[in-house]
């Protein structure tokens, strides 16, 4: 089957073009169910595909424009979400056998602000299980594979949001990032994904991973395109504790189309280039990147985090510490796989958690149960803690020099499928330059910055100091116009006009 | 210098698993147990850094920021069964207790 051409090339154009009448946003929206139809028997992008709610949707705004309503700032644009947000009415499996029936009664804040927007929801993507996982390979489904080559992994555990997006499945897609899993599959997959600032996202029906590094953010095909849906969807939500008050900056999606970057300074962390396991490539592509930048006006230094060596150990202590108490609700007592014929109910419960998680889920519940229990709770999740501090004071030192910290985004392209599915610390190097960013609660981008000898991209990785999303898209935003690498479909995802 | 790490056995592995309610079978205790002892020796790398004085971080920001009233959301009777693997009446039923 010929996928059918995405009419427009971006969500603000098709956004516009919706509003205006150009084009119907039903039009639109099959467009977009025709593509997932042709290609995602391959990709594996997508785990329920919502049509009929989409159409209606999509009918839905197109009728309100024809009556002269007004319009929301997505209206009518068809995205998809990560299936760890729960979306009323529409299962949400997490990636698991655990909750592979469990259909929520209620909408995620931001599927609710979503659809305020008029957003047209297409169905929910793939994710390593309980987004635990750098390849999307942990689903208890099935892998997503790259579009850029299907024998690769879009990386993880948003894997299924930059697929899709890559792609063309749809114009944007949201996703969650806890050590990279917004950033490291935007990289393999060569689109734009933001993590922002802790807080500034409301976690109300994001299905937990770990409390204190969680954050909601889009994927998009380029930097404008992830600040407009980044603004549909931030603010303080009452629902949620940890929801930051600190205002969104209005206009926020309208960024400078001069692309100058004087005065603006660009940090480079002297810790992550050169790095062992870095592929010559990435390193390459991200020094002309800098080269670049400072073209374009910045000022371009070196910076030092002396702790960022301990990011992935401190991380993966308390990632899974947290992990451990958050999955203790999936018991098979209210929600969820319940083991069948348990006389007892400790019986009940650690049946019902055997079969419902997979590997890497259960060996991350047993890390963090470790690093909890009596006896080496003060070396593991204290210990950690306190480096952690050290990592954020290390952050705070750079940005009192610099702006923008620029990184790899990953060390490498995207892998193989099957790779490194049976070395589970090598998987976690993946996230080597990623994890850091959430220790400290800051906001991170990851955006094409050129493709290595095979044409698979590369990402670079932009951090700025907390709730400074807007320099930070906006340093984005003008390293991208010039470097032509936005917006490069792959072969998995051809015929996009515009 | 970094601490000895913890020896990670079968004995340990099913210990733990037992505190996480996890059932764990021998097959699973066979691949699991070596990977979770190689971890375990990556994050005992943690007790080599100096801490020394330094007050642990658990929110990635300033706490006080996130100390705002807990509101509840209301919920329509019944739907905390919605997805009830075994529904009775306004509960949830188990095997026997005692």
């Amino acid at each position: 089957m010929v996928p059918p051409p995405l009419p427009y090339p971006s969500l603000r154009a098709t956004q516009r073009a919706i509003a205006t009448g150009e084009i119907s946003s039903a039009e639109v929206t099959r467009a977009c169910l025709g593509r997932i139809e042709a290609l995602d028997p391959e990709l594996g992008a997508f785990l329920t595909v919502d049509a009929e709610g989409a159409l209606s949707a999509a009918l839905a705004v197109d009728a309100a424009r024809a009556a002269g309503a007004a319009l929301g700032p997505l209206a009518g644009v068809p995205l998809a979400l990560k299936d760890n947000l729960s979306t009323r009415g529409l299962r949400t499996t997490c990636g698991s056998r655990m909750l592979e029936a469990y259909v929520p009664g209620f909408d995620a804040t931001v599927v609710s602000r979503l659809r305020r927007a008029g957003a047209v929801i297409l169905g929910k993507v793939n994710m390593d299980e309980f987004a635990m996982g750098s390849s999307t390979e942990n689903s208890a489904f099935h892998p997503t594979r790259n579009p850029w080559d299907p024998s690769r992994s879009p990386g993880g555990s948003s894997g299924g949001s930059a697929a899709a997006v890559a792609a063309r499945l749809c114009f944007a897609a949201i996703g969650s990032d806890t050590g990279g899993s917004i950033r490291q599959p935007a990289a393999f997959c060569g689109v734009v994904g933001l993590k922002p600032t802790y807080g500034r996202i409301s976690r109300f029906g994001l299905v937990a991973f770990a409390s204190s590094l969680d954050q909601i953010g889009p994927l998009t095909s380029d930097v404008r395109d992830a600040a407009l849906l980044f603004s549909a969807i931030a603010g303080h939500d009452p629902a949620d504790a940890t929801s930051a008050q600190a205002e969104v900056p209005e206009n926020l999606a309208q960024l400078p189309e001069d692309g100058r970057l004087s005065g603006v300074r660009i940090g480079w962390p002297r810790e992550y280039l050169p790095k062992d396991g870095l592929e010559p490539a990435v390193a390459t592509a991200v020094r002309r990147a800098l080269d670049t930048l400072e073209h374009l006006g910045a000022e371009v230094v070196p910076v030092s985090l002396p702790h960022a060596e301990h990011a992935i150990a401190t991380y993966y202590v308390i990632a899974t510490a947290e992990a451990s108490s958050n999955l203790a609700r999936f018991d098979g007592v209210r929600f969820g796989h319940r083991a069948a014929e348990a006389t007892t109910l400790d019986a009940l419960y650690s049946r019902s958690r055997a079969e419902g998680f997979g590997l890497e889920v259960a060996r991350r519940i047993l890390l963090g149960t470790f690093a909890l229990s009596a006896g080496y709770h003060d070396a593991f999740y204290a210990k950690a803690n306190q480096v952690r501090a050290l990592i954020r004071a290390d952050f705070d030192r750079a940005f009192d020099e610099v702006d923008v910290l620029v990184t790899p985004t990953s060390p490498t392209t995207a892998f193989p499928l099957g790779e490194r599915t049976s070395d589970p610390v090598r998987m976690y190097l993946a996230d080597v330059f990623t994890t850091a960013c959430n220790l400290a609660g800051l906001p991170g981008l990851s955006l094409p910055c050129g493709f290595d000898d095979g044409g698979l991209p590369i990402g670079l990785q932009m951090m700025a100091r907390p709730f400074a999303e807007a320099p930070l898209l906006r340093v984005a935003a003008a390293f991208e116009d010039v470097a032509g690498c936005a917006g490069r479909v792959p072969p998995a995802g051809a015929e996009v006009s515009g | 210098m970094s601490a000895t790490p913890p020896v990670v056995d079968a004995a340990t592995v099913r210990h733990v698993a037992h505190l996480a309610r996890l059932g764990v079978d021998d097959t699973t205790l066979a691949v699991i147990g070596p990977q979770l002892g190689a971890i375990i020796d990556m994050m005992t790398g943690l007790s080599a850094v100096d801490t020394t004085g330094i007050a642990p971080a658990v929110l990635a920001g300033d706490e006080t920021r996130f100390r705002a009233p807990d509101i509840g959301v209301e919920w329509a009777p019944g739907a905390h069964l919605e997805n009830a693997p075994d529904a009775h009446g306004t509960a949830f039923r188990v095997p026997r207790v005692v």
